[in-house]
């Protein structure tokens, strides 16, 4: 089970190297839910994750979360959790000996590394048009050119 | 406030609706990063996807996760036909593949390889090999003059090398044969040195062949010799042994250098299981860069009373280590840039299913990207399928 967070243009942002989440506070307001259908969580134990998780137990279905049955307070939880996320970072910049801080920061790292792994878990075994559909992106090859990547890609699937 | 108000209107109104088609998508460094833990085989497919995933998949590739050389295990039936299965191991996705030729070989006769690159076989008839990565293109040539049951066989350059074990004793078992892949011609070279007479066969001896020349190092007394292909002579003997303890040992060509793994102590009691590099015009700068873990070893050796022998498969910075008497078990070894190994094990998925344990093993080593797998797919020559816990994962 997975959720993405998403805003309508580029503010919300999961960086594998640093482990920090990144976004400008101007996007907090747009930032967009999106839910996907996923496998496992395979661990992790963050305060986010946990909540995310909680809101799947919650009674939720267990494919897919209805999102505009969820509680809007555990949502804006998370945001409030993603927020203080951004201040603990910028904090962090002014006063880098606070060791409180890092704490935190192991747990996004831990928390990003589970979100690329669940999220290339759903990547296994799938079509180039069930590519598409999951992850909603639009097919920008021209006929000629799909028509020279089907010939590359004569990929059975059964 | 405004901000709040917003974010309160979008909590009450739900998100996640498409309802302004605007369109969401996983992309840039993020794309990249997911893509690095998803396995080789899956990735072909996502390179179809859009330009910008095609360009994220090379990318990712190239920068996050890159591939790794392939062990592939060829299993040959011991009953007629002789049908010979094959799994892969891809160690950049810590996967095994099961590798289906599309079309599988016609009259086979038993499959071997003295060198991690060069599948063949050899009949009275013919004579077939195949040394590209997947082993989906066979070569079928006319045999060499001399029979032989158990022959050094290796690719150099554009020659694939005949030497040794022939069986009869008409024949001289030091002989040696060369087939030219441009000329499509056999030519009789100089024979093996006379000091090869009792070990000249791929039992006794381990190649180690770059683009320019095979090096033949007897197993037990460790004597080694070259032979270049363009001249047809062998020169040596070369030492290659600095511990004078080696009671077993094997050779391969890792980059520049050659690689060469000893067995120290006795078969009974085996000390250490070490790993050289050998550089120089006569391989004289000899490197100690590795010691395979006693519980490796242990894991190596299984159930048997001693180790006699090990074998290697190596490409790139991948050595891969077994038993031939216990193949269950491998030992792997990453060798970074740095020349510093680092061993783990690894459960050999062809031999855990008990029916195959009659079978004929045979290790093979290749660089494998996505273009291979892509040719592989897309001329219809193979496909794959994921072995997950020893079940077959059909897609």
């Amino acid at each position: 089970m997975l959720i993405f967070l998403f805003d309508r243009g580029q503010g919300f942002r999961v960086r594998k190297i640093d482990g920090v989440v990144d976004f400008e506070e101007d996007y907090v307001a747009e930032l967009r839910w999106r839910h996907i259908r996923g496998g496992g969580s395979g661990g992790g134990g963050v305060a986010l994750w946990q909540t995310i998780k909680h809101m799947i137990e919650d009674g939720c279905a267990d494919t897919e979360i209805p999102l505009p049955n969820v509680n809007s307070q555990t949502l804006s939880k998370v945001l409030e959790y993603c927020k203080k996320h951004v201040e603990a970072a910028a904090d962090k910049e002014t006063e880098p000996e606070d060791d409180k801080e890092t704490e935190p920061e192991d747990d996004m790292k831990a928390w990003d590394t589970d979100f690329m792994k669940t999220v290339a878990d759903m990547m296994k075994g799938k079509s180039p048009e069930e590519f598409r559909k999951t992850f909603n992106i639009k097919n920008d090859y021209t006929p000629e050119e799909e028509a020279e990547v089907k010939k590359e890609n004569q990929w059975a699937f059964e | 406030m405004a901000k709040e108000q917003k974010l309160r209107k979008g909590l009450e109104n739900g998100f996640g609706e498409e309802e302004d088609g605007v369109v969401t998508e996983i992309r840039g460094d993020i794309l990249e990063s997911i893509l690095c833990h998803v396995p080789l085989i899956h990735l072909l497919s996502a390179s179809h996807v859009s330009k910008s995933w095609n360009h994220a998949v090379y990318s990712s590739l190239r920068h996050f996760n890159k591939p790794k050389p392939w062990l592939i295990v060829h299993s040959q039936s011991s009953r007629p036909p002789y049908p010979t299965t094959a799994l892969a191991y891809d160690p950049r996705s810590n996967l095994w593949l099961r590798l289906t030729q599309t079309k599988p070989l016609e009259d086979v006769s038993t499959l071997r390889s003295s060198n991690s690159a060069l599948l063949y076989m050899l009949s009275l008839s013919k004579f077939s090999f195949s040394f590209d990565p997947l082993h989906l293109t066979w070569n079928h040539v006319d045999p060499p003059l001399v029979w032989r049951i158990d022959p050094i066989v290796a690719l150099v350059g554009r020659h694939v090398v005949v030497a040794g074990g022939a069986c009869d004793f008409e024949d001289d078992p030091l002989s040696v044969e060369i087939y030219n892949l441009d000329s499509r011609r056999w030519s009789t070279c100089e024979s093996m040195p006379a000091i090869l007479k009792d070990s000249a066969a791929s039992t006794w001896l381990s190649v180690a062949a770059d683009t320019k020349q095979l090096f033949a190092m007897d197993q037990v007394s460790g004597i080694t010799y070259s032979f270049d292909p363009d001249s047809k002579i062998w020169s040596g003997p070369f030492d290659l042994r600095q511990d004078q303890n080696i009671y077993f040992s094997v050779i391969g060509i890792f980059g520049d250098s050659m690689i060469m793994v000893g067995l120290i102590g006795t078969s009974e009691n085996v000390k250490d299981v070490k790993v050289w590099e050998l550089k120089g015009e006569s391989l004289e700068l000899r490197l100690e860069i590795g010691v395979m873990p006693a519980e490796l070893v242990k894991k190596l050796k299984g159930e048997q009373a001693s180790l006699n022998s090990v074998r290697i498969s190596l490409m790139g910075e991948f050595l891969y280590i077994y038993n031939p008497g216990e193949p269950e078990e491998l030992a792997v070894c990453e060798i970074d840039g740095k020349g510093v190994c680092r061993w783990r094990s690894l459960k050999n998925a062809a031999a855990s299913d008990r029916s195959k344990v009659a079978d004929r093993m045979v290790l093979t080593c290749a660089e494998v990207g996505l273009a291979d797998l892509g040719k592989a797919v897309g001329s219809g020559k193979g496909s794959f399928s994921v072995v997950d816990n020893g079940n077959f994962q059909q897609f």
